[in-house]
């Protein structure tokens, strides 16, 4: 988070988490694609020659002022890809809200779990205490034929407690309802840190 | 407030007189190499302050560089950190055919870009970078703050968030 004060802006930093081809950067793509384009900055994509995330996606996202403030929405997500392990670690510093983009392919558990796993010691090694980090979980790709059921995978990450959000990120379907989420549980923190 | 979370996550609030005083030393750079942009941003990837020199590039998205620098610098600390390199204080130089880009550490939260014409002398504009570095990390030092506003009040906040992302949100995607 960074207040600045002089131009009244509240900045802040979500980041979207998740195993390689989980649609992490599919939602970045859908909300540049049905923003306002007067409210948001250019999407940013570092990828790799197969098109695969190598270091982050970049998206900002504007709002009207609201209660004195014009909060400025970073989106950003990490590479999913194992080895890539400095390059999210890199981009989780300073980060005020994460969604954990879950793949709902009955195949890829494990790595829905890896990834999860691999989110909380990359924030434990960052001292970010994950209690009272806002975190929303998304599970993607709901129009598969072997989809798990949304339950399943919050019990297999156990983050029952957390909100969670069903999509098909593609299509643009629970994309917004899981910013809407993130943003506002961020929102709500912040507010409780500031006072 | 939990003043310790707060700190772990890297949170920063800036002042009008701090902010003032880092405008002035970005027209400063400007001016005196003279540069043709530049940029504070912290290394989390929030862009804090962005000058450009009329004529140059003013039209950049400065948020976008602010993340795109602090990827940079960070890809640069990593660097030297396996290779067993590392300093504090470092700047990276990319030199090139028509512009130099240097980005400098501002202690560790924060780092300046600078871009200078090519016909810039690199120790002249690696000389007055580094000192100007120097200068924003003690506009940057935590301060006593004025009372907030805005703490006060008592509005339902995630529900005006979510309207205002409800009013400039369309069904129908622009697939330009």
């Amino acid at each position: 988070m960074f207040v600045n004060w002089q131009l009244r802006e509240l900045n802040l930093k979500i980041v979207y988490y998740g195993p390689a081809l989980s649609g992490k950067t599919t939602n970045l793509e859908q909300i540049y694609a049905r923003i306002d384009p007067r409210r948001r900055g250019e999407l940013v994509s570092l990828k790799t020659h197969e098109d695969r995330t190598l270091y982050f996606d970049f998206l900002q996202l504007e709002l009207g002022k609201i209660a004195g403030l014009t909060p400025k929405i970073q989106l950003y997500t990490v590479p999913g890809q194992v080895y890539y392990e400095a390059s999210r670690r890199i981009v989780l510093r300073g980060v005020d809200g994460i969604v954990f983009v879950a793949d709902s392919n009955l195949e890829r558990l494990n790595e829905n779990i890896e990834s999860w796993e691999n989110l909380k010691s990359n924030l434990a090694a960052l001292q970010i205490p994950m209690p009272v980090l806002p975190i929303v979980i998304q599970c993607n790709k709901r129009d598969l034929p072997n989809a798990m059921p949304s339950e399943y995978i919050k019990s297999a990450l156990q983050v029952n407690g957390l909100p969670s959000y069903e999509a098909i990120a593609t299509q643009g379907t629970g994309v917004l309802n899981t910013l809407k989420a993130i943003v506002g549980s961020v929102i709500n923190a912040t507010q409780r840190e500031l006072k | 407030m939990d003043e310790k979370a707060l700190n772990l996550r890297g949170n920063l609030i800036l002042y009008p007189t701090q902010l003032q005083t880092i405008d002035q030393l970005l027209d400063h750079i400007i001016e005196k190499l003279p540069a043709r942009l530049a940029l504070l941003t912290q290394t989390s990837g929030q862009m804090v302050a962005f000058r450009a020199a009329s004529g140059g590039a003013q039209n950049v998205d400065s948020h976008a560089l602010g993340a795109l620098i602090a990827g940079d610098l960070a890809a640069s600390r990593e660097i030297a950190r396996v290779t067993g390199t590392y300093e504090e204080c470092q700047l990276v130089l990319r030199q090139g055919q028509q512009v130099h880009t240097l980005i400098a550490e501002v202690g560790n939260e924060f780092a300046l870009l600078v871009q200078v014409n090519s016909q810039t002398p690199l120790g002249w504009a690696r000389m007055v970078t580094l000192d100007i570095a120097r200068q924003l990390a003690q506009a940057v030092q935590p301060i006593t703050p004025p009372a907030s506003e805005w703490s006060d009040t008592d509005q339902d906040l995630s529900h005006l968030i979510g309207d205002s992302l409800d009013s400039i949100w369309t069904e129908e995607p622009d697939v330009r």
